[in-house]
């Protein structure tokens, strides 16, 4: 079993990901379609999406490995694109998060997953040093905090996540991970108390942050939530039927957010419980596949790396559909493959196309 | 899983975020089962709540019509010019961007470095309301013109439509003419905005006829709208008559329109969820020729009054069931006037204290009945072992004392029995003959229920006061002397058609009839409202007794003068030059002229002339009561004498009630 040389690269796809990917692209247009009432947004979608197919293509022309190697160059290079947002970016609802008409958050991400998988990927005993870890976690605050600061807390909160997630990984110790869990635990915990019960201007978020913790403790009503609520709710178990939804089409669902952030709620009224029910099962198509990708990897950097990639995708599903039921606070994070965007479809895509990467370099038996 | 345990640690931590993640996702699956399934029934509420409204679509009001199905009040359409705003949202936004370019020009600190505008979220939609207001504005100002009619906004009203019922569409013009029409139609049919608007209104076609009778409607007020209903599309309530006692059913059930709006509670689509029903119509016991003559006889009689507007009323009373053929009360209105809504003169007139013309002097007014009430007089005296051929002299006058002031007699001194004292109505014989009967005068009276309301109209009757025969005593505080002719005591002349009509049907009082029935437009379904011939009471009278007063009324119009020239007080006036105005049509009747004294009442004098026909078989009850006229003969007789020959001339055409068969 074992004449075949670690690292050759075998053209094979992982079908039941490939399968999900193209489910969520047809379903994205469709909708996209649906909710701008027939416009040219989803043409736009579709051209993103074959944008993103190529990316990912010709990203799997590089062997991870290498990619790992150049990742310091695309980290740095994240960073200063994330600074130029500040003075250069367009402000869009109160946050600068776009720059020449993309949006350097997402990017970071993937450059950050990179860098982070490289720099996490040395040997076992070398993480348990605290100069290591602190380490990790400077990589991980510096975007944090760059994000944070546009400002887009969804965004910076996906960062620890994944860092979380790849420490975990790669066998950072448990009492180093619990304390940090804790610590950020705890400042969450003081950070949502001193919204919610010290209306004291202590400027830690932008009020329109503290506003959508208070709408989702149920302290202040939320137009967009309630709306996106009644949007998934009466959409009951087989919802109205495409293009059929009245709360996007009557401009109650926010304008420029039904084929955006709130594209799940137009296809949870129209698809109603079993649409919701296909979506979820996409999505867990593909993040078990990223799993059982980054379980097959070759060595602990594939390994990271696909963790990183695979929780990236399920922070992003989780805080946007979970946003739809008030099961999050509203944050402007897109819904990986069907919300309208071209740098979350191409950063998506990228990310799915550095499991792919993975996968045609995993061991073989 | 053989697989993962290569990388021991690290495997069982991939299977740990596996898990953690899949946990995640049926947390995402509970949370939508959630919404979607165990919620769904309350968010749908909860949509169809925030992008529907519902418009409560009034039903087209049930005509009146009389008794042979002539049109008393039907509805016709009313044209207004209407602007649907969601057609304007374009427009709107267009002018929003020149007020800001304008307010940014004369604000310039307002603009920041890069050239944008701030503002705080109230001037943002002061602007947008100005701008609105200015879209709206020329519109109606362009659409006014062309109608030659030209019009300002009314920006208030405008506002508060806006703010509240964007989805309805708002008046701009209304009541167009047939020439408005056609120009709208011609030169703004291709303006999406601008529509022509159909609106019933009430309509009576007889303009003053029976305006009493019937009443009259004013737009809906009553705040007794279903909550269900954000907007009430305008609507009418009857407010007196007919149209008030009958409002509901007149008016039907409203419709329910329910409107499909967008977040900015446009209009987008409409569909009617439950469509009106159209409103009963109420058919009446009126015969409008005769009630159109009656109304021209009594408003005619205008020589023998003082002052020149007749104010009186007159009651056509079939009285073999009680069914009311005319009714008529004079002055009256034009109910048309409501329907724009009166203007200051209108009202001034309708309020004017002298003449009343809201009052129905046929049901509401109460007069002293004068000499007519010398019937229930004479009755009671007769019961009373008067004897009728008995000679009564007369003195010309009635004096209690030689100290007490006289009461006048039209009737002069000379020998009177009952026929004679009857037909010449002499205060003093009756006075005479019935001062000692007083218990049996009001027994009487209350027998025939004078000073009790009939039950025609549950609102709007009065009584009248007709003293009990258990007050006859000292403390009765009225003359008994004007009892006996009439006077003090008040009735209505409804309640003397009542009277007459047990004279001339032999005893039966029956509950007067208006109403006969409604009927349903849609289908066709009759229900009675009001049943014909219900019996109030049987009044027992003596049937030798009911021969000498059917007589001595028949002497009223019949007995010729005498050599001494005194004949029937109703003589002259059913007799020109020495022959029957009406032949074959004998009428009995008694006239009368009280006297009222007290210095506050708008009238001195109330004159009568009640009356039944044909003698033989009766089949019409004429009641006439005329504030202010010379006498009841004079002034009464002649308005009965007409609708008695209006009477006649229908009958022989075929169109009048048809005779009682024998033994019926």
């Amino acid at each position: 079993m074992h004449d075949t040389p670690i690292n050759e690269r075998k053209h094979e796809y992982e079908w039941p990901l490939a399968a999900a990917v193209l489910g969520l692209m047809i379903i994205g247009t469709a909708f996209i379609f649906s909710a701008t009432e027939s416009q040219s947004f989803y043409l736009h979608q579709v051209l993103w999406y074959v944008l993103g197919v190529g990316a990912a293509a010709a990203l799997c022309y590089f062997e991870y490995g290498s990619l790992a190697r150049w990742s310091a160059v695309f980290y740095w290079g994240a960073m200063v694109l994330l600074l130029a947002v500040y003075p250069a970016g367009a402000a869009h609802h109160g946050a600068k998060r776009w720059l020449f008409g993309l949006q350097p958050s997402e990017f970071a991400k993937i450059a950050f997953i990179l860098w982070l998988a490289h720099y996490l990927s040395r040997p076992p005993e070398e993480l348990r040093r605290g100069k290591v870890f602190l380490g990790a976690l400077g990589y991980t605050l510096l975007p944090f905090i760059l994000v944070l600061k546009e400002p887009d807390m969804g965004s910076a909160l996906v960062f620890l996540a994944i860092s979380l997630a790849m420490m975990f990984v790669a066998g950072v110790p448990n009492r180093l991970l619990g304390g940090l869990v804790a610590g950020a635990g705890l400042l969450v915990v003081l950070g949502v108390a001193l919204i919610l019960f010290a209306p004291v201007k202590l400027k830690i978020l932008e009020s329109y942050q503290s506003g959508r913790v208070l709408e989702y403790f149920g302290r202040r009503r939320s137009y967009n939530v309630e709306q996106a609520l009644i949007s998934v709710g009466s959409g009951g178990l087989a919802g109205k039927g495409w293009r059929q939804g009245t709360q996007h089409a009557l401009g109650f669902l926010p304008s420029g957010g039904a084929h955006n952030d709130f594209i799940f709620s137009v296809i949870a009224e129209e698809e109603g419980f079993v649409g919701s029910v296909v979506i979820l099962t996409l999505y867990a198509v593909l993040l078990f596949s990223g799993i059982k990708i980054a379980s097959q990897a070759r060595d602990r950097l594939g390994q990271i790396m696909a963790m990183g990639v695979v929780t990236l995708l399920f922070s992003h599903v989780f805080i946007n559909i979970g946003m739809n039921i008030r099961l999050m606070p509203v944050a402007g994070i897109p819904l990986p493959l069907l919300s309208y965007g071209g740098s979350s479809v191409i950063c998506s895509l990228i990310a799915i196309g550095i499991l792919h990467n993975v996968h045609i370099y995993r061991r073989y038996h | 899983m053989l697989v993962l345990d290569k990388f021991g640690q690290g495997s069982r931590r991939l299977q740990m975020l596996a898990g953690a993640m899949a946990l995640g996702l049926l947390l995402l699956l509970g949370g939508l089962w959630w919404v979607q399934i165990v919620c769904a029934r309350q968010f749908e509420t909860d949509r169809e709540k925030l992008s529907f409204r519902h418009v409560r679509t009034p039903a087209l009001r049930g005509r009146i019509l009389d008794c042979t199905t002539n049109v008393l009040a039907d509805d016709k359409p009313r044209y207004n010019a209407i602007l649907h705003l969601e057609e304007l949202q374009g427009q709107f936004s267009d002018q929003f961007k020149c007020v800001l370019k304008d307010h940014a020009r004369a604000h310039p600190e307002a603009v920041n470095s890069k050239g944008k505008l701030n503002l705080t979220a109230a001037l943002r939609k002061e602007l947008q309301m100005q701008a609105d207001c200015t879209v709206v504005s020329n519109i109606i100002y362009r659409v006014s013109c062309s109608l030659e009619e030209p019009r300002a906004l009314n920006a208030k009203a405008f506002i508060r439509h806006y703010l509240d019922h964007p989805y309805v569409p708002f008046q701009i013009v209304p009541n167009l003419t047939p020439r408005q029409v056609a120009i709208l139609a011609e030169q703004w049919s291709g303006s999406p905005a601008v529509e022509l608007e159909t609106q019933p209104v009430r309509n009576y076609p007889n303009k003053t006829l029976a305006a009493n009778l019937l009443g009259y409607v004013r737009p809906r007020q009553d705040d007794s709208a279903d909550a269900r209903f954000s907007f009430d599309m305008p609507d009418w309530q009857g407010t007196s008559g007919v149209e008030l006692i009958y409002d509901e059913k007149l008016r039907g059930q409203p419709g329910d329109n329910s409107v499909l709006i967008n977040n900015l509670s446009y209009r987008q689509r409409e569909e009617i969820e439950t469509p009106d029903l159209p409103g009963n119509d109420i058919y009446l016991t009126i015969d409008l020729p005769l009630q159109s003559a009656a109304e021209k006889a009594l408003t005619n009689a205008t020589s023998n009054i003082r002052g020149t507007v007749v104010r009186g009323a007159v009651v056509v009373m079939d009285p073999r069931n009680g069914d009311i053929l005319a009714l008529v009360s004079a002055p009256t209105f034009d109910p048309n006037i409501f329907v724009p809504g009166p203007t200051r003169q209108d009202m001034e007139r309708l309020d004017d204290p002298k003449t009343t013309p809201q009052i129905n002097r046929a049901i509401y007014g109460v007069y002293p009945p004068g000499s007519t009430f010398k019937i229930i007089t004479a009755i009671a005296c007769l019961e009373t072992g008067l004897d009728p051929k008995a000679i009564f002299q007369s003195r010309g006058y009635y004096q209690a004392n030689p100290a007490a002031k006289p009461i006048g007699d039209e009737a002069a001194a000379g020998p009177y029995d009952l026929e004679r004292a009857f037909f010449r109505s002499s205060n003093t014989y009756f006075i005479e003959m019935g001062k000692t009967r007083l218990r049996k005068i009001l027994e009487v009276a209350k027998r025939f229920h004078l000073g009790e309301k009939t039950g025609l109209s549950p609102r709007q009757e009065a009584a009248g006061n007709v003293p009990g025969p258990e007050k006859a005593g000292p403390s009765l505080g009225m003359s008994i002397p004007d009892i006996c002719i009439g006077q003090e005591i008040t009735t209505t002349p409804l309640q003397m058609a009542g009277m007459i009509s047990v004279i001339a049907n032999g005893g039966t009082l029956y509950v007067p009839r208006v109403v006969s029935y409604a009927r349903s437009p849609e289908t066709g379904e009759r229900v009675e409202l009001v049943q014909r011939g219900v019996v109030r009471d049987r009044v027992q009278i003596n049937p030798s007794d009911l021969s000498i007063i059917r007589q001595a009324m028949l002497a009223d119009t019949e007995h010729a003068p005498d050599n001494l020239g005194l004949g029937g007080t109703a003589y002259p006036e059913f007799h020109h030059g020495g022959q029957p105005d009406l032949a074959n049509f004998p009428v009995a009747g008694k006239t009368g002229t009280a006297e009222v004294k007290s210095p506050r009442s708008p009238y001195q004098k109330i004159t009568w002339f009640d009356s039944y026909a044909p003698f033989d078989d009766p089949r019409y009850v004429v009641v006439v009561m005329i504030e202010d006229g010379a006498s009841g003969g004079k002034a009464c007789a002649p308005v009965a004498e007409k609708i008695y020959e209006a009477i006649v001339k229908r009958e022989k055409s075929g169109l009048g009630r048809a005779p009682t068969l024998a033994h019926n």
